[in-house]
């Protein structure tokens, strides 16, 4: 058999393991392992298997996510997640669809100072799910709009996708990082047009409530919210200012976040306990599956498929903008089976060649895969954030309801990807700018 | 059986404990190095390496058979959902062998690899010194082990748990 053979039979193969329900970084590592065997001999397969787990781990640029997966986890043990919903909504609820704009606001500002979707829409998911469910919210858009608001997580900084990608391409992680910044508060401006829209033309979506708030409690509210201002920019200014690399912004958003903590007296030993070890146990689970999809990038380097498809894709003179096209096709089908770090990390090794070679900016690309990864979150059978929501609602609103209501967001996703391709100035413009 | 649980429950919990003190003290050291850097333009020589080499492989490796015992790692459990309960079970038992099989070829691998560095005395040079290396090497095969032992002993607990229910 040809190594290009053996390299398609072990991407087969990957599959059939997932599907068996294979830990997706044992999957990879073992499709590897035989792969390698195949095309170079056991002996060389042992000797990478040998050496590449540890120097994949050892690595200074990857030590962003555990820290900015710690600063997420303080940040949601500490209580900020109810301040930032009460200021959201005594500022918001005066308009159609009041609540469920309010959470999906309070979702990006949570989305600042947590890097993780699933983190965001749990955190948000908690407070306001019972909040718009009392006031008589349709169920549908109750959900719907807690999953979809969670997806801004993995845009505005810190992102621990972002890291990842960078890492894998090679890009400047700080410019991934401020290249999320506009697209996910396009991400935001477009899911509140959605969300007034909707409740405008179907009032019975989101009956008003009648409540008078005074000046002097919403501005109490929004004092209160200092800490993410304060964190967000800890992150950016340090990154944008050239201080601190993105190991570095990361240390210090999670400095500052335990500081906020102790300053407020809302760190206990049981908060800061439980922040650390869902740091740690959410870093070995990333962690992990990168391992195998470091094996399998070396795998397809030697099976020669990224040059295969590369020589494919020149033959057919395709245009950047139908390959696009074909790797959204792509993402879509894989994101309703896999978990966004799985899918990047078994695309990457195939796709960013192909990136490459068809000369494409791959910051810009970085924030597409993203979005792509996170509408996947959304997405039937495993919409990821769809399970978290209803983990949340528990037998309050049906999977049915949710992924019903997620349709409409997977529209205006739509609509937000049409932008990012025709524009790639919008995740270019502000990383332009940290150059001069 | 019973005993194997509580040693396997405490050698993780204690693996993930030890992870989330290496977690933090990357947190304090990276913290120190910007502030001297920064406001004293003297930076902790070491900082890059002690985090990459040490921290790092602590934080995560010790991690992975905590992040099994409380079943966080990734799978996808779309497909296995919709087959009968025996079939799924057995499946799972042998999936679970398989996967163990992996991750011990994986473990004997590495166990050579920082044996022969072990005995070459494996090093970076940071500047002022020599930073000894090869202690974190061993992290992986133990690791790995523990990982398989963890994931054989799942499917039976599991087993056994669903025949008691």
């Amino acid at each position: 058999m040809t190594p290009l053979a053996i390299g398609f039979l072990s991407l087969g193969g990957l599959l059939v393991l997932l599907a068996l329900r294979v830990h997706v970084g044992i999957a990879l590592g073992a499709v590897s392992l035989l792969g390698m065997a195949a095309i170079r001999g056991p002996n060389a397969a042992i000797a990478a298997v040998a050496d590449l787990p540890y120097q994949f781990v050892a690595h200074w640029t990857l030590s962003a996510v555990p820290l900015f997966l710690l600063m997420g986890a303080i940040v949601f043990h500490t209580g900020l997640t109810a301040s930032l919903y009460s200021a959201a909504r005594n500022w918001l609820n005066f308009l159609p669809g009041g609540l469920a704009i309010a959470t999906n606001a309070a979702g990006a500002g949570f989305a600042a100072v947590s890097g993780s979707s699933l983190a965001t829409a749990a955190a948000i998911g908690r407070i306001a799910i019972p909040e718009m469910l009392k006031a008589k919210y349709d169920p549908g858009l109750t959900a719907a709009v807690v999953a979809a608001s969670g997806t801004i997580g993995s845009l505005i900084p810190p992102s621990i996708l972002l890291v990842i990608y960078g890492t894998f391409t090679e890009q400047p992680i700080g410019m991934l990082l401020i290249a999320g910044i506009l697209p996910g508060l396009l991400t935001a401006a477009v899911y509140t047009v959605l969300i007034l829209v909707r409740c405008i033309a179907d009032p019975k979506l989101a009956p008003r409530t009648h409540e008078h708030i005074a000046w002097s409690t919403k501005w109490a509210s929004l004092r209160e919210v200092w800490p993410v201002p304060v964190l967000f920019l800890a992150v950016v200014v340090s990154i944008y200012a050239g201080i601190a690399t993105a190991t570095e912004a990361a240390a210090v958003g999670a400095f500052v976040a335990l500081l906020i903590a102790i300053f407020q007296r809302r760190l206990s030993r049981v908060a800061l306990y439980r922040s650390v070890m869902e740091a740690v146990s959410s870093t070995g689970s990333i962690f992990f599956v990168a391992m195998g999809a470091i094996l399998l990038t070396r795998l397809l380097a030697l099976s020669g498929i990224p040059y295969w498809m590369v020589e494919q894709l020149n033959a057919s003179e395709i245009e950047p903008l139908v390959f696009i096209l074909g790797v959204s096709v792509i993402y879509l089908i894989l994101g309703m089976f896999l978990d966004p770090i799985g899918l990047m990390l078994v695309t990457l090794p195939v796709l960013y060649p192909l990136f490459k070679a068809m000369n494409m900016d791959l910051i810009w690309v970085g924030i597409l895969v993203i979005k792509y990864l996170e509408i996947g979150l959304l997405t039937p059978p495993v919409g990821l954030n769809v399970y978290v929501v209803k983990g949340v609602a528990g037998d309050r609103i049906s999977i049915g309801a949710i992924f019903k209501g997620v349709t409409w967001f997977l529209l205006a996703e739509v609509v937000v990807l049409t932008l990012l391709i025709s524009f790639p100035a919008i995740s270019l413009w502000l990383p332009s700018m940290i150059m001069n | 059986m019973k005993a194997l649980d509580r040693i396997l429950a405490g050698v993780s919990t204690a693996g993930g404990f030890i992870a989330g003190i290496a977690l933090m003290s990357m947190l304090m050291l990276i913290m120190a190095d910007v502030l001297m850097k920064y406001l004293m333009d003297q930076p902790i020589t070491g900082t890059l390496e002690i985090v990459s080499y040490y921290f790092m492989p602590i934080a995560v490796y010790l991690a992975l058979p905590y992040v099994e015992r409380t079943g966080e790692h990734i799978s996808v459990p779309l497909v296995t959902e919709r087959l009968p309960e025996p079939v799924r079970r057995a499946l799972a038992i042998v999936v679970a062998w398989l996967s163990a099989g992996y991750l011990l070829i994986v473990a004997w691998a590495c166990g050579q690899k920082a044996l022969a560095l072990t005995q070459s005395g494996d090093s970076v040079n940071v500047i002022f010194f020599d930073l000894v290396i090869w202690p974190a090497r061993w992290l992986v095969p133990i690791a790995f082990v523990l990982l398989a032992i963890q994931l054989v002993h799942g499917t039976f607990s599991k087993h056994n748990e669903e025949q008691t229910r």
